[in-house]
């Protein structure tokens, strides 16, 4: 093979840049990367298993701001302020956006008629008819919207840790930390039980209580004998009840994953083990979950989330369910 | 609008009056200075070669140019913070890590701000 034909063959990958071919840069990366670490763990080893580090205490809820009610406690904790902060963000940009149209729009409201449209007729009109659409279309976008701006401003670090201060001038800093208000279970299931209670008053103001019972069955069941009815209409009754699982956890524990794939490629894993060298091995795979969280994680399940109760309301009013 | 465009490094600047006068491990100021400052000049010459190359019709190139240098960055950042911790001592390298978040979320939402309300691509006057 002549030394023409070896160009020729050479990999699309493998093109030559101030006399080092991308295999060789990014050979040289990986070794400089893993050389480090490995240094470090030289350098330093191991410091033992740390005790001290909780890592559940990232989602621990501290109580700021004491408010208790008749023996229920309405306290402002963290994950109250990225609540408020979620809905500020909702609807400040709506209204924002709504004022201040453009003929020749700037990016932001580009992104914003994207969503209006992906709302109204991927989620909204894609699922239901036209008058439930037209009904339901404000709390899907606004359920959407309001799941987003949470996940997203989850990933930005801000200063809310108050386990680990730091002081300024007497005043005890909270360090920047991320969190989330769907990775705390309660909310993905505030929002779930008010989309099933909404999808079952809808289902019983459009058929009536017990045509809609009745609806729970599957079609063709027509001959079957009442026993086995029955026991059809327990399973489907028992589906039902998992919706409540399936949808809260779906979000919780989707935004709760990702957090904790960021804590402990961040340097959790590393301050938990006591090897300092891992912190510098596995901060880069931080980087790359961060990247998909933001990327897609966060808008996907505000998606899911928001399309799937588009599918419960238009089952429950479905003429043929 | 927009935020300006080195809000970052104003913050900095600005930061360095607060560890003075709160008497912060100035350890930790300067190794989160000094690897905000470098991995803000390896942006702009990756955002520059990265052009260039799109300009080239080289957009794979360019992509391997922005995902290799955002690694490295990122990696440098955590790196530093780390030693800092390791070589110094935990105080100073809990600051540099805080500095180091608090600069990112800045210069990250300034970042957004300013790609949100600039003018969409392709929209130009004719």
């Amino acid at each position: 093979m002549s030394a023409d034909q070896a160009v020729a063959e050479a990999p699309a990958g493998a093109s030559k840049s101030g006399g080092l071919s991308t295999k060789a840069k990014v050979l040289i990366g990986l070794g400089v990367y893993l050389g480090i670490a490995i240094l470090l763990l030289l350098i330093f080893g191991s410091g033992g298993k740390n005790e001290a580090f909780r890592p559940q205490n990232e989602f621990k809820l501290e109580e700021w701001i004491g408010i208790h009610i008749g023996g229920v406690d309405l306290s402002i904790n963290k994950a109250v302020v990225y609540l408020l902060l979620a809905s500020a963000l909702t609807i400040g940009t709506m209204v924002w956006i709504a004022r201040r149209m453009h003929q020749r729009p700037n990016r932001v409201q580009v992104a914003v008629e994207v969503a209006y449209d992906m709302t109204k007729n991927t989620i909204a009109g894609g699922s239901l008819d036209t008058k439930m659409a037209a009904r339901w279309f404000p709390f899907l976008a606004a359920l959407f919207f309001w799941i987003w701006f949470s996940n997203m401003i989850g990933f930005i670090p801000l200063p809310t840790n108050t386990e680990h201060t730091i002081n300024v001038f007497g005043a005890e800093i909270p360090s920047f930390a991320i969190y989330a208000a769907t990775a705390n279970l309660s909310i993905p299931l505030v929002l779930t039980l008010i989309v099933w209670v909404s999808y079952h008053v809808e289902g019983i103001r459009a058929k009536g209580l017990f045509k809609y019972l009745a609806s729970w069955l599957p079609p063709g069941l027509e001959d079957m004998n009442p026993v086995a009815k029955a026991f059809i209409f327990v399973i489907e009754a028992i589906s039902h009840f998992a919706r409540l699982i399936s949808l809260s956890v779906r979000l919780f524990a989707n935004i709760l994953a990702g957090h904790l794939l960021l804590l402990f490629m961040g340097g959790g894993l590393a301050v938990l083990l006591g090897i300092a060298a891992l912190g510098a091995l596995t901060f880069p795979l931080a980087f790359f979950f961060f990247i998909l969280e933001v990327g897609l994680i966060a808008t996907l399940q505000a998606f899911i989330f928001s399309t799937l109760t588009a599918i419960y309301l238009g089952g429950a009013t479905s003429a043929s369910h | 609008m927009s935020p300006p465009k080195y809000v970052d490094l104003l913050l900095l600047a600005a930061a360095l009056a607060v560890f003075l006068l709160a008497g912060l491990p100035l350890l930790g100021y300067g190794v989160a200075a000094v690897c905000w400052v470098v991995q803000r000049a390896v942006e702009a010459y990756a955002t520059r070669r990265a052009n260039a190359e799109l300009r080239a019709g080289n957009r794979q190139k360019a992509m391997g140019i922005v995902a290799a240098t955002t690694l490295g960055r990122v990696w440098l950042m955590a790196t530093a913070v780390l030693l800092v911790g390791l070589l110094g001592d935990r105080e100073a390298g809990l600051c540099a890590a805080v500095m180091v978040l608090v600069l990112f979320t800045v210069a990250f939402a300034a970042k957004g701000l300013t790609h949100l309300f600039g003018e969409p691509e392709g929209q130009g006057v004719a």
